[in-house]
């Protein structure tokens, strides 16, 4: 059993924004999907934006992220690996500076792109684990990744994609105000 | 992946035909005098959301360290992973304070400017680990003071009363409780190690497993 192997599975949650070929001064720091949905959750939480059932939608993903980055790092150890913190696996994010002040749509839409990379990234460590590299076979990376983690991907993935579905003829109706208020009432009682 | 927020964008910004997909409303026209925190005030609390997430962070990596098979002190691991977890409900304290007060309006997506990865993640006993984190709390501590001085006396003659009071009844009471405990513990474990190193790391770990200590 290899104990490198697990280490790779920590990409799937501390994405590190690498910026080569961005000039020092304008490189950003590196950010946390655990960070970003909690800044996303902050700006709905302001008395402007006042949207109380984005905030309660982001807030969870922010908790649900941190919990399941603990969890990780506690499994990373039962393979007898160990946590890497400040390497990235999931390469170059866009040079311009993150900006998670988005209106409701676009907000989720950028929920929906982050949870989609995850979900790749562990479908690679999953490919890897079960047939592409010939000299490592790890059936206990694949069961975990089948029975821990992708359920749950799935259902995160499948969530929000139904949200964008709903939000993009609701605001394509005649009073797209009140179909954001009645939406986001909806989103406090999920 | 990138499609999905350009595709929005786009559809967003572009109206297609007769049907436009409206995402930007109207900005409500809200009085904005009840807003009274000053700058300096604000700046300093901004400030202090990063060092609580920083907190986060380091004790992440003390219980990564300690769940590590090669150190096995699953105590240790919880008691660092749940210190995480609190300094991250600190930080969102803070925020929720900020927001209630009319605050982060705008700004949000530079509310966490530096580098917060753990500067140090492993450590040679679980002594010296909690010696680190009870210099950490201190830290903390010192920076709530400043914050709490800033926002009492600043160039701009406002004292924020209810701010002061909150982090002084609130945050301070937890952090000097904590600190007791932390220190507490260093000095049970430190005699405990005496003469019996290896059996009163490893005795003393199940005792915090346990919730016994």
């Amino acid at each position: 059993m290899s104990v490198d192997r697990p280490h790779q599975l920590h990409v799937q949650v501390w994405r590190h924004r690498h910026r080569r070929g961005v000039p020092p001064a304008v490189r950003q720091p590196p950010l946390h999907p655990l960070l970003e949905y909690l800044l996303m959750s902050t700006h709905y939480a302001n008395y402007e934006k006042n949207r109380p059932g984005f905030e309660k939608l982001f807030r969870g993903l922010s908790d649900d992220t941190w919990k399941d980055a603990i969890e990780l790092i506690k499994y990373i150890t039962t393979r007898g690996g160990e946590m890497n913190f400040g390497t990235s696996a999931l390469g170059e994010e866009d040079a311009d500076a993150p900006n998670f002040e988005l209106y409701e749509l676009q907000s989720i839409a950028k929920a929906l792109d982050m949870e989609k990379k995850l979900a790749v990234e562990a479908i690679r460590i999953h490919s890897e684990a079960t047939r592409k590299n010939s000299k490592f076979h790890d059936p206990e990376i694949s069961y975990h990744l089948e029975h821990e983690f992708m359920p749950k991907q799935r259902d995160i993935i499948r969530k929000l994609a139904g949200y964008t579905t709903d939000l993009s003829s609701l605001l394509d109706g005649p009073d797209s105000s009140l179909s954001l208020f009645l939406f986001d009432d909806y989103l406090t009682k999920q | 992946m990138k499609y999905i927020v350009v595709a929005v964008l786009l559809a967003c910004s572009v109206a297609l035909g007769s049907a436009v997909l409206q995402c930007e409303h109207k900005k409500p026209d809200i009085p904005s005098d009840w807003i009274d925190m000053v700058d300096p005030c604000i700046r300093k609390m901004r400030g202090q959301i990063e060092e609580e997430l920083k907190a986060a962070m380091q004790y992440m990596a003390m219980g990564a360290h300690f769940s590590k098979d090669t150190i096995n002190r699953p105590g240790f691991a919880k008691m660092f992973f749940e210190a995480a977890s609190e300094e991250r409900e600190h930080a969102i304290k803070l925020i929720r304070y900020l927001l209630m007060r009319g605050e982060l309006t705008s700004n949000v997506s530079e509310l966490i400017k530096r580098n917060l990865m753990p500067k140090t993640t492993s450590w040679t006993s679980a002594v010296s680990a909690l010696k680190d984190a009870l210099n950490l709390e201190t830290t903390v501590t010192k920076k709530i003071r400043e914050v709490i001085k800033v926002c009492e006396d600043n160039p701009t003659n406002y004292n924020d009363y209810h701010l002061v009071d909150y982090l002084t009844g609130d945050f301070l009471d937890e952090q000097y409780h904590g600190q007791r405990e932390i220190a507490g513990r260093v000095s049970t474990l430190e005699k405990l190690m005496e003469k019996h190193g290896a059996l009163g790391e490893f005795l003393f770990d199940k005792k915090i497993l346990d919730g016994a200590v």
